[in-house]
């Protein structure tokens, strides 16, 4: 797999070091620095899980688990320790680019370059000034509802768990309580998109989470 | 056939020396009577009266009673009607030959009656003989098991013999088995299990009444059959005297046939439906083993011609090889991916991930998936927007979903809309149906699609026949119903429910088109 990913990675652009094993990993982790990191979770001599943790804690870069289906546990486990987004197993070279991009795109928001309005569509999310508009109007939206869009905005096309949008919205005591999550990003489809069941932004994640699109990457 | 017509006058069993007696009393009035009707110049008359007497006595009160009546007639007919009168003496040749006559006629006669008796008894015997057998041969030749063809018999010999039955039946490890018991069948009681291994090793009759273990408590006769002994009748006396009789051997050697009768056609239906079984095994192992190998040898050729061209190929024509490699490494990973799901299905490892999701955002993510494979099909939805969340596995839903599409997909042209509707049915389950408008199914097939591998008459598109499977046993591990039905003007729907429960909804709302709570945020 390395192989054949490392091959279109590198005509892409990239420059890119692998590792075979989890100590492997955490050194180069420490000594190339890398601007994003895909973590296979089904590494052979340790579990995957457990290097999301380590790894964040040496670097700020983007982790892109890679998994096979069916660990979908595992997925949000990895999610919530700290990785940014996933690729399930098989996937094709441009859903991997497509993910690498994004997943640079947001390493390039850390700091004082992170943008203030994010964009979907017709719309516009002014993180600062806490407002939603379509154009020229507002959209008027219950501080709940903000609170999610504006976490699913500050990880713009990335993958974010149900669990840390209810933490976000309502704090960590809220845990498990996933129904809250789906009857507010309802009611936020709701006004947000032509057609509520088939969202063009707010997009969910089956097992997992919601995503915002800003591009049809 | 009625008995009444040979049945035994009463007057023939009246006990003692009474019909005797009574034989006595009829000569006795009948003389005065015959003196005064005919006097003593009608001798013939006289003679024929008495013999009537006897012929009657003969009939009604037996044979020892009408050598009686005979021997009484005689003398009193000499006494009183041959000259001299008065006395027994017999004065002339005549006279000797009369009363020889009526006393040889009445000796016949009373002979002739009582052979008359015994064939009527005879015949009696042996018609309840016949109803006796076939009321055995009747209710063996309904039984519809072996147990009950056990228990029809049973009760048949205890009708006949005076015993309480019990039928034990050998195992193919040679072991007795109680089939049947008045009462209730048990376990094989150990007095009868060595009478009863005896009687089956010897094929001879064992226990009360035979020559064989006659201390036991019960006759022991074996049912042997062509295979050899089958089992063994245990007959237990109710009221003393013997159990043993050519009736109850005659139904034993019955009751032995049909049961080998049963069990070679149990041994039989059993080996049938072992090789139908593995006929199909074997028919689905090679049809899956050809699916799996099919798109892994176009994968194996397609390869080999770039690695073996390489550069000489123009770019168009690696550019398909590459292409029919994608295309058939995606289908080998769909065949995988069902053949391991009806695996997990069928152990029983499927883990239901429950919580709580809303069916649009699942329908929202299979049309994501499937607008791709529809090839330009119009996929219409009808989702309300009021709807309960469900608690799912929104994955495994998902997966029902997008096998019920891909079937439709399947099954109908690239002009023919799919449609997707999603309502509430009553207050406690949501409706998903799946409405295509293509070749349809024949009515009869309905159920079966449904089944493992179940591919359709004209096998359509690639796939195993394990979709519509899986989707079954996902609603079924949801507490749902799954069902089909023709669409009307053409096509296939299939309707699948989730169970809402209500009462376990999550706080803020039941439904999702209520205003949310601006409180709740923190």
């Amino acid at each position: 797999m390395i192989r054949v990913f490392a091959t279109s990675l590198e005509t892409e652009g990239y420059r890119v070091f692998n590792a075979d094993t989890g100590q492997r990993a955490l050194e180069e982790v420490r000594t190339r620095n890398p601007d994003l990191i895909l973590l296979d979770l089904g590494l052979p001599d340790v579990d995957g899980l457990n290097l999301v943790p380590q790894i964040r804690a040496n670097t700020t870069a983007p982790i892109v688990i890679v998994s096979a289906r069916e660990q979908e546990a595992d997925k949000v486990k990895a999610l919530d320790a700290g990785a940014n987004d996933y690729l399930t197993k098989p996937f094709s070279v441009p859903e991997l680019l497509a993910r690498i991009r994004v997943g640079l795109r947001s390493r390039a928001q850390v700091g004082d370059t992170a943008r203030t309005v994010v964009t979907f569509g017709e719309y516009s999310l002014d993180l600062e000034a806490r407002r939603l508009s379509r154009g020229d109007h507002q959209v008027r939206l219950s501080p709940t509802e903000l609170k999610l869009l504006t976490t699913l905005a500050r990880h713009a096309d990335e993958v974010v768990t149900t669990n840390t949008l209810l933490k976000e919205a309502w704090g960590s005591a809220y845990r498990t309580r996933n129904g809250y999550v789906r009857v507010y990003m309802h009611a936020l489809r709701r006004k947000i998109e032509s057609d509520p069941t088939r969202p063009e932004y707010l997009v969910n994640e089956a097992g997992l989470g919601y995503r915002l699109r800003t591009s049809h990457d | 056939m009625s008995t009444k017509a040979i049945k035994e006058p009463w007057t023939t069993r009246l006990p003692g020396p009474l019909p005797d007696l009574l034989a006595v009393a009829g000569v006795t009035v009948l003389t005065p009577a015959l003196l005064f009707l005919f006097g003593r110049e009608d001798v013939a008359n006289v003679a024929i009266a008495y013999l009537f007497g006897i012929a009657f006595v003969s009939l009604r009160l037996g044979h020892r009673a009408s050598i009686v009546a005979a021997i009484g007639s005689a003398i009193t007919f000499d006494y009183f009607f041959l000259f001299p009168y008065h006395s027994l003496v017999i004065s002339h040749v005549r006279q000797l030959v009369s009363f020889g006559a009526m006393l040889g006629t009445a000796l016949f006669i009373s002979s002739l009656n009582e052979r008359l008796r015994r064939q009527a008894r005879a015949a009696r015997h042996s018609e309840r003989r016949t109803e006796q057998n076939y009321a055995l041969v009747k209710a063996l030749a309904e039984a519809d098991s072996l147990e009950s063809l056990c228990t029809s018999a049973a009760q048949q010999l205890e009708l006949v013999s005076n015993a309480t039955v019990a039928i034990l039946l050998r195992g193919p490890d040679d072991k007795f088995r109680c089939a049947y018991r008045a009462g209730g069948a048990a376990a094989v009681e150990a007095e009868d299990l060595q009478a009863a291994e005896w009687a089956a090793a010897h094929l001879e009759a064992a226990g009360l009444g035979t020559r064989n273990l006659p201390q036991a408590t019960a006759t022991y006769l074996p049912l042997g059959a062509a295979r050899g002994c089958v089992g063994v009748v245990t007959l237990r006396p109710r009221s003393g005297g013997s159990t043993r009789s050519s009736l109850t051997m005659s139904m034993t050697r019955q009751i032995a046939i049909a049961i080998e009768r049963m069990l070679l056609a149990d041994e039989k239906r059993t080996a049938l439906l072992e090789a139908e079984t593995e006929r199909i095994r074997s028919a689905v192992l090679s049809s899956v083993s050809h699916d799996l190998r099919a798109p892994m040898a176009v994968i194996a050729s397609a390869s080999s011609t770039l690695l073996e061209h390489g550069n000489r190929l123009p770019g168009s024509g690696r550019e398909e090889m590459a292409r029919i490699i994608h295309e058939e490494a995606r289908r080998l990973n769909e065949l995988l991916k069902s053949l391991l799901d009806i695996t997990r299905l069928q152990s029983g490892s499927l883990h239901v991930n429950r919580d709580w999701e809303s069916i649009e955002e699942v329908v929202g993510s299979v049309l994501r998936r499937v607008e791709a494979r529809a090839g330009g099909r119009h996929l219409l939805t009808s989702v309300p927007s009021e709807l309960p969340l469900l608690h799912v596995d929104a994955i495994l839903v998902e997966q029902v979903l997008l096998n019920l599409l891909d079937n439709a997909i399947k099954h109908s042209g690239s002009e023919d809309p799919i449609e997707l509707e999603v309502a509430v049915r009553g207050v406690d389950s949501v409706v998903v149906s799946v409405i295509d408008h293509g070749t349809g199914i024949d009515s009869s097939e309905l159920t079966r699609i449904f089944d493992k591998f179940y591919r359709g008459a004209p096998a359509a598109g690639g796939g195993l026949g394990l979709g519509l499977t899986i989707a079954k046993g996902i609603v079924n591990a949801h507490g749902g119903r799954i069902w089909a039905n023709p669409t009307i003007g053409g096509g296939l729907t299939i309707h699948f429910t989730l169970p809402i429960n209500a009462a376990a909804a999550p706080g803020p709302v039941v439904g999702m088109g209520a205003e949310p709570l601006e409180g709740l945020a923190s």
